[in-house]
């Protein structure tokens, strides 16, 4: 397998490194052991899904987490570990078991909209208690047929119409959310946790600015000061991370940008194998408690798909910035 | 097929010119990627497409683009964007700050009023169908300046009543936006299978019947036969267009941009 050697990049001499820290990188199962608990709420970032990750707390078995975020896991109630979602997409939803265990009230759901999810991230960022937004006005989320929702999470404290302080005007009052854990999956960290996004971010910075702990996976482990060389780059710095994993081809079966690109063929089995009950049982035996870590998916992967499918998904690499970007100064004398 | 060419690709060819004139678009997941692309390559290449992630004014170099977007967060979005935000930025600053005067939608549902249903149908405590959800889709309904629907003519999506309202039209008719706290919108409009929808209002929802109207028709297709597919009784304009046919060059992009197809892949629509 090549999965671990991407083309070279050459690094620049990084300069500063930062102070020196004790080193945050990890494996997945001791970043998932040590920073996630039975009971969390757990974010997942749409345009970072933090694959490996997902599979590592499935592996783990949390219990009674509630999944966060604009694209609500599929994984992670299907196979006991979420009873709890809060989302403005539930992948599930389109699974016949799923839509009955949330109509017989085993679930909780409570639908947002991807903007108003973002706010209550950015509010729960900021420390303040509620955001305003003037989204879902006039729909039936704010009236008495859905809210507070059917076996909804929140129940009334989901959302407010209120008049604006000001003039009055009606407006939904959202609650911050803060996420107790956020699995993010990024192009570069470094060892001291700082940590580099690059393509649409989504929802993904303010969630992960507003969790109490966040645990990253990376594509790459950079040496340290590379980040702090083009800081501009850094979507979560080292100081407000908890732990670093490196997990190339952490996304698979979705994309990474510059990386590779997601994977149709997998998806076909392993997300359509999860909506069916009766195929769900095959794929987790196969893929989520048949491997005992991430390197054995990659390595199953390549054994079910053949030598090289691994590779079959990556990405032009031609597409670079036209121009470097320098940082300079000069004092005054 | 209707000639050489399927009426799912005729919808989103005209969308695409319903598009076009547009500057700013807000454009949103499936069939809006397809034909908001159209509209960029065949018609307007200043035409300001972005989605709800955060990437702003996607403007790849054509002979790089070998598809339309698959999903609002597909990285082929990030070749040649003016900008790599996040969903504040997208549906915080630009959506609901005013930047977009175009927001390009689909729906599960569309009804008499332009109201978009993406989430359930049925009873909301024990649905019938229950769809994954609304993403964006009320955002951008609630929030931009005008909206282009984009949705296949059956009796299963239009509808006299949405039966969850996630995304508001005029709602239930004349000043019921203003009175939900959310300024007018159009001319908003909706495009079929079989013809493009205008709404009867002149200013965007207070005054009018703020019904949907029949507008133009698809080349061969009779007034009558949008009529019999639509379950209240429609109105149609004083005068009915007919759309023209699309042209080489824009059933050549339209297969261009969805190879396989996926978009439009048959049986689907």
């Amino acid at each position: 397998m090549q999965h671990d050697a991407p083309p070279a990049m050459p690094f620049l001499d990084p300069g500063a490194t930062g102070p020196p820290g004790p080193g945050k990188l990890m494996s997945a199962r001791e970043a998932v052991g040590t920073f996630g608990h039975d009971g969390d709420s757990v974010f997942l970032g749409y345009t970072t899904w933090a694959n490996a990750l997902e599979w590592e707390i499935a592996r783990q078995r949390k219990k009674r987490l509630t999944a966060v975020g604009t694209v609500g896991s599929l994984l992670l109630p299907l196979i006991g570990c979420a009873d709890r979602i809060i989302t403005a997409y539930a992948l599930g939803a389109l699974s016949p078991w799923f839509k009955r265990r949330l109509a017989a009230g085993e679930w909780q759901l409570d639908d947002y909209t991807n903007q108003s999810l973002a706010l209550m991230f950015m509010a729960g960022a900021l420390g303040i208690p509620f955001i305003p937004t003037r989204s879902m006005l006039g729909t039936d989320f704010v009236s008495p047929a859905y809210h507070p929702q059917p076996n909804g999470v929140l129940g009334a404290d989901k959302l407010r119409v209120i008049a604006s302080p000001f003039g009055g005007e009606p407006l939904v009052a959202l609650p911050a959310l803060r996420p107790d854990v956020s699995c993010v999956h990024v192009q570069w960290a470094d060892e001291d946790g700082n940590a580099a996004f690059w393509g649409g971010h989504g929802e993904v910075r303010w969630a992960l600015w507003a969790s109490k702990r966040i645990v990253i996976s990376a594509e790459e482990i950079v040496p340290r000061g590379v980040l702090r060389s083009d800081p501009h780059r850094v979507t979560v710095p080292g100081f407000m991370v908890d732990a670093v994993v490196h997990m190339p081809f952490g996304a698979l079966p979705w994309a990474v940008p510059g990386y590779y690109g997601s994977s149709p063929r997998f998806q076909a089995e392993f997300i359509a194998g999860l909506r069916g009950e009766e195929t769900f049982d095959e794929q987790i035996a196969r893929w989520i408690d048949g491997c005992a870590d991430h390197e054995a998916f990659l390595a199953l992967f390549e054994e079910r798909y053949g030598a090289g499918a691994l590779d079959a998904h990556r990405v032009n690499r031609a597409w670079q910035p036209a121009r470097p970007i320098t940082y300079g100064w000069r004092s005054a004398r | 097929m209707t000639g050489d060419y399927t009426l799912p690709e005729m919808m989103v060819v005209q969308a695409a010119r319903e598009i076009a004139g547009a500057r700013a678009a807000f454009v949103g997941m499936g069939l809006p990627m397809l034909a908001a692309a159209l509209a960029k390559f065949a018609h307007n290449p200043a035409l300001i497409f972005s989605t709800e992630v955060g990437v702003g004014d996607w403007h790849p170099p054509l002979d790089e683009v070998d598809r339309a977007p698959g999903t609002v967060g597909d990285p082929i979005l990030d070749r040649g964007a003016a900008y790599a935000g996040d969903m504040v930025d997208a549906l915080g600053a630009w959506l609901m700050g005013g930047r977009f005067d175009c927001a390009v939608l689909t729906a599960a549902e569309v009804d008499r009023y332009g109201n978009l249903n993406t989430l359930l149908i049925g009873d909301p405590a024990r649905p019938d169908v229950r769809l994954p959800g609304t993403g964006g889709n009320t955002d951008a309904a609630c929030l931009a300046r005008r909206v282009v629907t984009i949705i296949s003519l059956e009796p299963r999506r239009f509808v006299e009543r949405v039966s969850f309202l996630a995304s508001p039209g005029y709602i239930d008719g004349p000043g019921a936006r203003r009175r939900a706290g959310l300024d007018p919108q159009g001319p908003n409009i909706v495009v079929s299978t079989m013809g493009v929808f205008h709404f009867d209002t002149p200013d965007g929802g207070d005054g009018g019947t703020c019904e949907m109207v029949l507008a133009k028709t698809f080349p061969g297709i009779a007034a009558d036969a949008v009529a019999a597919l639509v379950p209240w009784p429609l109105r149609a304009a004083r005068e009915v267009a007919e759309c023209a046919p699309p042209s080489d060059d824009e059933l050549r992009l339209v297969r261009h941009l969805d190879p396989g197809p996926m978009y439009l892949r048959p049986g689907r629509y």
